[in-house]
């Protein structure tokens, strides 16, 4: 099956890290990926604050990029929830069928072999909130879990938002910063020193916040745990 | 810093603790709660939603029906369009039957709040007295709840302390206890003062004309059977289709609101008190709000009418649990709020309140009815975009998205914006930009990209549902038993009623006992006895009727109540035991109880601390 990877605004901006793994985990898992060039962003900045223009703009856009897909692969369940529900309420179904990263491999690749991590590895897994809506952190524990020598360490209010929010961050930064230390509190608690989400911006945020505080936790995206595992 | 902000950054630690701690453990209790009770939660949700949308479909006409049938059953029904009408009624009532400067009892109601009853009643020269604890504690303290179910979770145990001790309610004690008896003895009087109880109402059924009222204290029950008139105020979008609809808006509601299977006090009030009856208010007066409710139930908001105002949407908030419902500074606060107000209001009154979330769609994951909040969120912030002029801050985004060339300037020089004063550097560190590019890294990549075929398998298991016996009657009072002990009542002898050492009596007529008694006042007896109609075996809960011969403040004001039930009276679930209500009737679930001092639970405020039920063959 060949896949069209929508690699999201903050990897292409920031992480390109996230990109190659995205790739790599995918070849990998058998499927040969194609990269739309012309893709920038989804609109979910527009959306989320209410510029319903510019967020038609940018959802006709990226449907345009995605046309001839047969299947589309994101590293991230935020896009993939608006590309899929947010572009519905729009009035601008995209027709491919959408996928956030682990939904994808859990439905369509379960029974791919990981070799894992030569020493133990212990994380803590933030499930993001839009995830939730695509099936991205009940994927991400299941897909994890078939990765030998990797355990994800209990969390207290795994439901809670890391405080972020694309926009919200910047229009109600104190309430934005609070949520967030809250979540580092549940983080830290775990013991563990590897914190794992499926969303690049829980993961900005959050580790925006630690290094401020000083607060030594590593942060990756979930497709560098699974290169990093094969 | 706007004003939401500016709230949360004077906002004391003490009162955010008190807040978020107060939300963790009722969202808890809720998710165990609700588990248990639905075998498929989302199936009632959605079962839930639906019979909410078909009465907003068609509002005007099943609030036409329902009024016809309340004052078909003996109810005098007023329509309000707004919030100065509702008053104007309400205070035209008061004046009808009491004077200014009377006691006037209230119970708890958002939407007396969404009027501001209280200060149109002051003006008039009402004694109006809150009678809920929380609502009590914000009375005497001129603040205002900062919670729709739980008033005062922005305080704690010793601001409730130092504020009934300044009141001279009694003397200082922080232990929830004695101060919940405090009000308890201080609110005595005032129910039996007043004239008029105001009360709000959860659902109004339109087959039966029938309000459905819930609590948990008893100050409900009291304030709208103690006085000889009930005004009962209600939004036009409380109403349900049937009795049949009860059960389950019943079990949703309260598992959401508190956690529980049932509330203690679910009362059924469907006429005045008729020939014969002992008490019980003879004028019940209903006045049915709309205040903006028809234009909404018309437009893209509709949904939001389906609230069942249970709180759990702002327990689950992790905005709310930072900020507490006062930054909000409206009425109806957290997720329901943000969405609310613009709806009634319109996008200009209502501001900039749709922003005090992060869309991360808790509160639609445990909405009872389904609300879709973060929509509604993204239409109100649409709504509130179209009318602010100006360019907006993402239409940037579009010119810059949609050529390639730009694009990719932008990304090369991101990490720049972060160099200049902005809100992100202000409180976090700026991300820091990877040294390999995608895009670079790519172009060389899938020149050699090849696939590799994966092997192993894995199987899935999936959790079987099991099954439920059928219950004989033992069996249904054994699990009876199991929830009533859990709530704090419990199952009662003969023998243990001989024992009892005071014997100031208040019995139903009703009732015939074996033994002797001294008569005495509800107000003054030290037990109640009264018959229930049936026992329901999920919920520990009994059903009184109040028929003829009944005496509704046996059960209520003294302090240990006794329920007789016929041994064969036992059904299993709360659709059976409330099939048949009769007229007015209340459901009893476990003792009068209180969590409003810091989710504290409180045996005994208002109602009565003992419950025991009898099974008499
Ligand atoms: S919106 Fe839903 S969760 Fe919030 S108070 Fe209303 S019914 Fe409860």
């Amino acid at each position: 099956m060949k896949v069209h990877l929508m690699l999201t605004c903050l990897a292409d901006t920031f992480f390109g890290r996230v990109g190659t793994a995205t790739v790599r985990v995918l070849e990998h898992a058998g499927f040969e990926v194609e990269f739309p060039p012309r893709q920038t962003c989804c609109g979910q900045p527009a959306y989320n604050s209410g510029d319903s223009r510019t967020a038609i703009d940018m959802a006709s856009h990226t449907i345009k990029v995605f046309e001839s897909a047969e299947v589309v692969v994101t590293p991230s369940g935020s896009c993939a929830a608006m590309v899929t529900h947010g572009y519905q309420r729009l009035g601008a179904p995209m027709l491919p069928p959408v996928y956030e990263l682990t939904a994808f491999l859990d439905k369509f690749a379960s029974n791919t072999i990981w070799s894992g991590f030569k020493e133990p590895k212990q994380i803590a897994l933030h499930e993001s909130c839009h995830g939730r809506a695509v099936g991205a952190g009940a994927a991400h524990q299941r897909v994890l879990s078939t990765v030998p020598n990797l355990t994800i360490l209990p969390l207290a209010e795994p439901e809670q938002c890391c405080g972020f929010g694309g926009t919200f961050s910047t229009d109600r930064p104190l309430t934005s910063q609070l949520i967030g230390l809250r979540k580092l509190e549940c983080l830290t608690t775990t013991g563990a020193k590897t914190v794992v989400s499926g969303d690049l911006g829980c993961l900005m945020h959050l580790d925006g916040l630690a290094r401020r505080e000083g607060v030594s936790l590593e942060f990756l995206h979930v497709s560098e745990v699974l290169s990093s595992a094969i | 810093m706007n004003r939401f902000e500016a709230f949360v950054e004077q906002l004391p630690q003490a009162a955010r603790q008190s807040v978020s701690g107060a939300c963790r453990r009722v969202s808890d209790a809720r998710a165990v709660t609700l588990a248990e009770v639905f075998e498929d939660l989302d199936a009632a949700r959605g079962q839930a939603a639906a019979t909410k949308d078909v009465v907003l479909s068609d509002l005007e006409s099943y609030v036409e029906r329902f009024a016809k049938k309340c004052s078909d059953n003996g109810a005098t029904v007023f329509r309000a369009k707004d919030a100065a009408e509702a008053n104007t009624v309400i205070s035209t009532l008061c004046a009808r039957h009491s004077a200014p400067g009377d006691v006037i009892v209230k119970a708890k109601s958002m939407v007396s709040e969404e009027i501001g009853l209280n200060e149109h009643l002051a003006s008039e020269g009402y004694n109006v007295v809150e009678t809920d604890l929380g609502e009590f504690v914000i009375q005497l303290d001129h603040d205002t709840p900062s919670h729709i179910v739980a008033p005062i979770i922005h305080k704690d145990r010793y601001d409730v302390a130092r504020t009934f001790h300044k009141n001279g309610l009694g003397p200082y004690s922080d232990s929830p206890e004695i101060l919940a008896e405090q009000a308890r003895s201080y609110l005595r009087n005032k129910f039996q003062q007043a004239a008029i109880g105001i009360s709000g109402v959860n659902f109004g059924i339109v087959d039966s004309g029938r309000l459905v009222i819930v609590e948990n204290e008893g100050n409900n029950r009291l304030s709208t059977t103690a006085p000889n008139v009930h005004i009962a105020v209600m939004g036009i979008e409380k109403l349900l289709p049937s009795d049949s609809d009860v059960p389950l808006f019943l079990k949703l509601l309260v598992g959401s609101a508190t956690g529980q299977r049932a509330p203690v006090y679910t009362h059924f009030v469907s006429r005045p008190r008729v020939a014969g009856e002992v008490d019980g208010p003879s004028h019940v007066y209903i006045v049915l709000l709309d205040n903006g409710r028809s234009r909404v139930a018309n437009g893209p908001y509709r949904s939001v009418l389906r609230c069942v105002r249970c709180g759990a949407c702002m327990n689950v908030c992790p905005v709310y649990r930072q900020s507490s419902g006062h930054a909000y500074a409206e009425v109806y606060s957290g997720p329901i709020g943000a969405v609310l107000n613009p709806a009634l209001k319109g996008p200009e009154a209502a501001g900039d309140i749709a922003k005090n979330s992060t869309l991360c769609g808790m509160c639609e994951v445990v909405c009872p009815v389904m609300i879709p909040i973060p929509d509604l969120l993204v239409q109100a912030r649409e709504d509130l975009a179209k009318v602010s002029p100006g360019l907006k801050a993402t239409s940037g985004l579009a010119v810059v998205g949609r050529k390639l060339w730009l694009w990719n300037l932008v990304r090369r020089f991101a990490t720049f914006a972060f160099w200049f004063p902005n809100p992100w550097t202000e409180r976090k560190e700026a991300p820091r930009r990877d040294k390999e590019d995608f895009r670079a890294w790519w172009s060389t990549h899938r020149h050699r990209a090849g696939s590799r075929p994966a092997t192993a398998t894995q199987a899935r298991t999936e959790r079987p549902s099991e099954p439920g016996p059928a219950r004989g009657t033992d069996a249904l009072w054994s699990m009876f038993n199991d929830r009533l002990v859990q709530l704090g009542g419990k199952i009662a002898t003969w023998a243990d009623v001989e024992e009892l050492p005071d014997r100031s009596w208040c019995v139903e007529s009703s009732l015939e006992l074996p033994m002797l008694f001294d008569a005495a006042s509800p107000w003054k007896a030290t037990t109640g006895f009264v018959v229930g109609a049936v026992a329901v075996a999920e919920t520990g809960s009994v059903l009184l009727r109040h028929g003829s011969k009944s005496r509704r403040l046996a059960s209520l004001a003294p302090p240990h109540c006794v329920v007789v039930i016929p041994e064969g009276q036992i059904v299993e679930t709360l659709a059976e035991g409330l099939a048949n209500l009769g007229e007015n009737a209340v459901l009893v679930t476990g003792p009068s109880r209180t969590a409003d001092i810091e989710g504290i639970l409180v045996k005994g405020v208002h109602g009565p601390k003992e419950l025991w039920i009898v099974r008499s063959s």
